[in-house]
C-alpha cells in the first residue's frame, strides 16, 4: 500500500476524529441539535468510507457500527441521552486508538482495547432486536488487503500537509504566468534589434512580479488553519472540568486564522497547558464563583487572529485573576525580585514563567499559575513568539500567545556592522536615531546607556559583542536603532542601515546548532549567508551585565560552540 | 565563487572522484580515502564521510567564535558551519592559496566544511596496512587521528571526522542558562 496514502489516511482521520468530538459535545449541550448529528453522521460515513477503501477492516467495521446508532439518533428513533453521548466519546478514543495503531504502521494485529466493550456498549443501544451486529474484523479472504510491515525509521519522513485545491490553482496560475514570461525573453533574447531592450525589461519586470508571488503562494500551501488545532479543546476542556468538579464553557473564535503548519504542530502542547493552568488554577468551583457574584459556569475562551504578521492566540477566563502579591512574595523570597524594588504588573506576571518560580507547595494554593510555565514561554519562544499576561483580581486572566505567520520569511533592515551585514526584523525597530554627542554615558562593569529624548536605554554595540572588525568606536559615526520586545527597549549600536527587504529564514540548527542572540540565518542576493539578529537575546543580553561583554570574561566561545 | 582547481575536482558522490590510484584487490577489505594537505602533512578521511568539495566561498563569520572556525557558508541554500583545520592544526602562517578548497563532509547527518590547504588524492588502502596511532603519552590531535598509512613514502594520517569536530573543549556545549 502506498505510504503516502497511509500518511493521508491517518492525518484525515485524526481531523476527523477531533471534529467527531467537538460535534458530540455540541450535541451534549442542546440534545435535539440536527446540524450536529448530520455532521456526526457525515463523520462515521466518510470515514467508513476511506477506512474501508484502505482495508482498515476495523476502523471500518466500528465506524458502521458508529453510523447506525447516528442513523436512529436522526431518524429520531432514539434520543441522544447521556449513555449515547459517552458511548460516542468513548468511540472517539477507540477510533483515534485505531487510527494510531495504523500510523505505528504495526503488522501485529491492533490489541482491541476497548473496541469489544464499547461495540457492545452500541449494540445494547442499537437493541438486540433491531442490530444485526456487523462483525468488526472482515473475513479476511483472497481480496483482503494485507497491512505492509513498516520500519521505524520511515516515520521519519515528511509530515503530510493538505492543500485546498484554490492554492494549486494558484500555483499552477503563477507558473503559467512564469512560462510565458520566460518565453517572451527567450524569443527577445535571439532578436537585436534596438527596441528589443525595451521588451527584455518588460518581460524580467513581469518575471519578478510573479517570482514573487509565487513565492508567496508557495509560503501559503504551508498555511493550515487553526481550526484543527481548536479541535482537541472541547473534549480536553470537558474532561478536565469533569475531573475538578467544575463547571466551564469553552468559546473558540478565529477558527480560520492560518499559520504555518510546523507552527501549528508546536504550539498545540504551550495551548493546553495554558488552558489546563487556566482551568485548574483561573476558574473557581460553582460555589466560590456564586459567592463571587459570577455565573456558576466559569468561561474560557480561545481566540486566535492574525494582524500584520503575527499571530495571535489568546486564552482567557473569567476566573479569580493572578494573586499579584503573593507572586511578588514569592518572588522576592526566590530572590527574583529585590527587596524595596516596585516591580510593575507585568514584570510580576513575567515572574510566573521563571523556571523554577512554582515549585512544591506554591501552586496549588496560590492563585497564581505556574507547573511548567517555563516551558511554555520557552516553547514559543522557540518558535520566535512571544508570551504576554493580562490579569485582573476577580475578573479573570488572558495569556496572549504572539506566532510570526510563518517560519518562513521576515520582514529585515540590513544593517551595517563593521565588516558585517545582519538582519534585524522589521516589527522590533521602534526608530533610528544618529546618538548626539555626550548621550552616551558608561555605567559599572563596561555596561553603557544612550539617553535618546530624555529616556536612558541600555546601549549595546553590536561590534563588540559579536567581536566584528572594522566598526567605528565613536558612538556619534553611527546609528542606534531602538528595539522593543515585549516592552523592553534598548539600543543598538551599528555603522549604517543599509535597506530593508524580505528574507528567506534559514536555521543555523540544520547543520549546526544555536547561537545566542542570533534567530537564524539568510542569504543575500550575493550569495552570502547574514545572521538575522534574536531581538529578545540582545535585550536579555544587555539586562545582564554581568555577561554583556562575552570577549571580558575570557571565554571567547562564549556564544558558539558544537 | 573560484572554480575548484585542486588536483581532484568533483561535487557530490563518492563515485564521481576521479584517480583512484591503487586498486585493491578485490579479495581483500579495503577502505577509499580522500587524503587532503594541510601545512606539511598529509591527511585522510573516509570518502564515504565526505559529502562534496567546494572552491573558497564566502563566509561569514559568527559571534565570538573559536579561531579554527571562521564561520558559515551558504551551501546551495542550507547554512552549514566551517571549521578552518590549518587553525586547528596549529599550522603556521595558514594562508589561502589557488589550491585551497573546502571538504564538506557529513557527520551524523550534519554537514560542516573543512578548509584544508588542498585535495591530493582517492586512495584505496587495505585495512590491513593501516596502522594503529602510537602511544605517543599525550594523544595525538586531541584523540582525532584513527590511524596512519603509509603509501609509497608518504605517511597519510586518518582523521575521525566526528572526533575533529567535537574533541575541543572549546566546542563543548554551552552549560544550561
Amino acid at each position: 500500500m502506498n505510504e503516502q496514502f497511509r500518511e493521508m489516511f491517518v492525518e484525515e482521520a485524526g481531523e476527523q476524529i477531533a471534529e467527531f468530538e467537538a460535534a458530540v459535545l455540541r450535541l451534549e449541550h442542546a440534545a435535539g441539535d440536527a446540524d450536529a448529528i448530520d455532521v456526526l453522521f457525515r463523520l462515521a460515513h466518510s470515514l467508513k468510507g476511506s477506512s474501508s477503501m484502505m482495508g482498515f477492516a476495523d476502523i471500518s467495521g466500528f465506524a458502521h457500527l458508529l453510523e447506525s446508532l447516528l442513523e436512529r439518533v436522526r431518524s429520531g428513533a432514539g434520543a441522544a441521552t447521556g449513555e449515547v453521548i459517552g458511548t460516542l466519546l468513548a468511540s472517539g478514543d477507540v477510533l483515534r486508538a485505531l487510527v494510531r495503531h495504523v500510523e505505528a504502521g504495526l503488522d501485529a494485529a491492533p490489541d482491541p482495547g476497548d473496541l469489544p466493550s464499547v461495540a457492545a456498549r452500541i449494540e445494547a443501544l442499537l437493541g438486540a432486536a433491531a442490530a444485526t451486529p456487523q462483525p468488526a474484523r472482515a473475513p479476511a479472504g483472497p481480496g483482503a488487503v494485507e497491512l505492509p510491515t513498516r520500519r521505524a525509521s520511515d516515520r521519519e519522513e515528511a509530515t503530510v500537509i493538505r492543500v485546498s485545491v484554490d492554492k494549486v490553482d494558484r500555483l499552477v496560475d503563477l507558473v503559467g504566468e512564469l512560462v510565458t514570461a520566460q518565453s517572451m525573453l527567450a524569443e527577445s533574447a535571439g532578436d537585436d534589434a534596438p527596441e528589443v531592450l525595451a521588451k527584455v525589461r518588460e518581460a524580467v519586470a513581469r518575471m519578478d512580479r510573479h517570482v514573487r508571488e509565487l513565492h508567496h503562494s508557495v509560503l501559503a500551501v504551508r498555511m493550515v488553519s487553526v481550526r484543527t488545532l481548536f479541535a482537541r479543546f472541547p473534549r480536553f476542556v470537558r474532561d478536565l472540568v469533569e475531573g475538578l468538579g467544575k463547571q466551564a464553557a469553552l468559546e473558540l473564535a478565529g477558527e480560520d486564522t492560518e499559520l504555518d503548519k510546523s507552527v501549528i504542530e508546536k504550539i498545540g502542547d504551550p495551548l493546553l497547558h495554558l488552558v489546563r493552568n487556566a482551568i485548574d488554577h483561573g476558574l473557581e468551583r460553582p460555589e466560590g464563583r456564586r459567592a463571587a457574584g459570577k455565573p456558576e459556569i466559569g468561561r474560557l475562551r480561545l481566540e486566535a487572529s492574525q494582524r500584520g504578521g503575527s499571530v495571535y492566540i489568546e486564552v482567557s477566563d473569567d476566573g479569580r485573576g493572578l494573586d499579584r502579591e503573593r507572586i511578588l512574595r514569592r518572588g522576592r523570597a526566590l530572590g527574583l525580585v529585590a527587596e524595596g524594588e516596585e516591580p510593575s504588573d507585568e514584570d510580576v506576571f513575567a515572574l510566573i514563567f521563571r523556571p523554577g518560580f512554582s515549585t512544591a507547595e506554591t501552586i496549588s494554593e496560590i492563585s497564581g499559575r505556574g507547573v511548567g510555565m517555563d516551558v511554555v514561554k520557552r516553547n514559543v519562544e522557540a518558535l520566535g513568539g512571544s508570551l504576554s499576561t493580562w490579569s485582573e483580581p476577580g475578573r479573570g486572566t488572558r495569556f496572549r500567545v504572539q506566532l510570526p505567520l510563518t517560519l518562513a520569511l521576515l520582514e529585515g533592515q540590513l544593517l551595517q556592522v563593521g565588516d558585517q551585514v545582519y538582519i534585524l526584523p522589521i516589527v522590533a525597530i521602534t526608530e533610528s536615531v544618529r546618538p548626539a554627542p555626550d548621550s552616551v554615558h558608561a555605567l559599572d562593569r563596561g555596561a553603557e546607556v544612550i539617553v535618546v529624548r530624555r529616556e536612558t536605554l541600555p546601549l549595546i554595540r553590536l561590534a563588540r559583542l559579536f567581536g566584528v572588525p572594522g566598526a567605528s568606536e565613536d558612538p556619534t559615526a553611527g546609528l542606534v536603532v531602538l528595539v522593543e520586545h515585549e516592552g523592553r527597549r534598548s539600543a543598538l549600536l551599528v555603522d549604517g542601515l543599509l535597506g530593508q527587504q524580505q528574507v528567506v529564514i534559514k536555521s543555523l540548527e540544520t547543520h549546526f546548532r544555536r547561537v545566542d542572540a542570533i534567530a537564524g540565518a539568510s542569504i543575500l542576493g550575493d550569495g552570502r549567508v547574514a545572521l538575522i539578529l534574536d531581538v529578545a537575546g540582545l535585550i536579555a543580553r544587555a539586562r545582564r551585565p554581568g555577561d554583556r561583554d562575552a570577549a571580558r570574561d575570557g571565554a571567547p566561545g562564549a556564544l558558539v560552540s558544537l | 565563487m573560484e572554480q575548484l582547481t585542486a588536483p581532484t575536482a568533483a561535487a557530490g558522490a563518492a563515485a564521481a572522484l576521479p584517480g583512484s590510484t591503487a586498486p585493491a584487490d578485490a579479495s581483500t577489505p579495503s577502505s577509499q580515502l580522500l587524503t587532503f594537505r594541510v601545512g606539511s602533512e598529509e591527511y585522510g578521511v573516509p570518502i564515504l564521510a565526505v559529502h562534496e568539495i567546494r572552491g573558497q566561498s564566502p563566509i561569514t563569520p559568527l559571534p565570538n567564535a573559536p579561531p579554527e572556525m571562521p564561520g558559515v557558508m551558504n551551501l546551495r541554500g542550507t547554512i552549514v558551519p566551517v571549521i578552518d583545520l590549518r587553525v586547528k592544526f596549529g599550522v603556521p602562517d595558514a594562508g589561502d592559496s589557488r589550491f585551497t578548497v573546502i571538504v564538506l563532509v557529513s557527520v551524523g547527518g550534519k554537514i560542516v566544511g573543512m578548509v584544508v590547504d588542498a585535495v591530493d588524492d582517492v586512495l584505496s588502502v587495505p585495512a590491513a596496512e593501516i596502522q594503529p596511532v602510537p602511544d605517543l603519552g599525550t594523544p595525538a590531535h586531541g584523540g582525532f587521528v584513527s590511524g596512519l598509512v603509509h603509501v609509497g613514502d608518504k605517511l597519510v594520517v586518518l582523521l575521525d571526522v566526528a572526533r575533529v569536530l567535537a574533541g575541543d573543549e572549546r566546542f563543548a556545549p554551552l552549560p544550561a542558562e
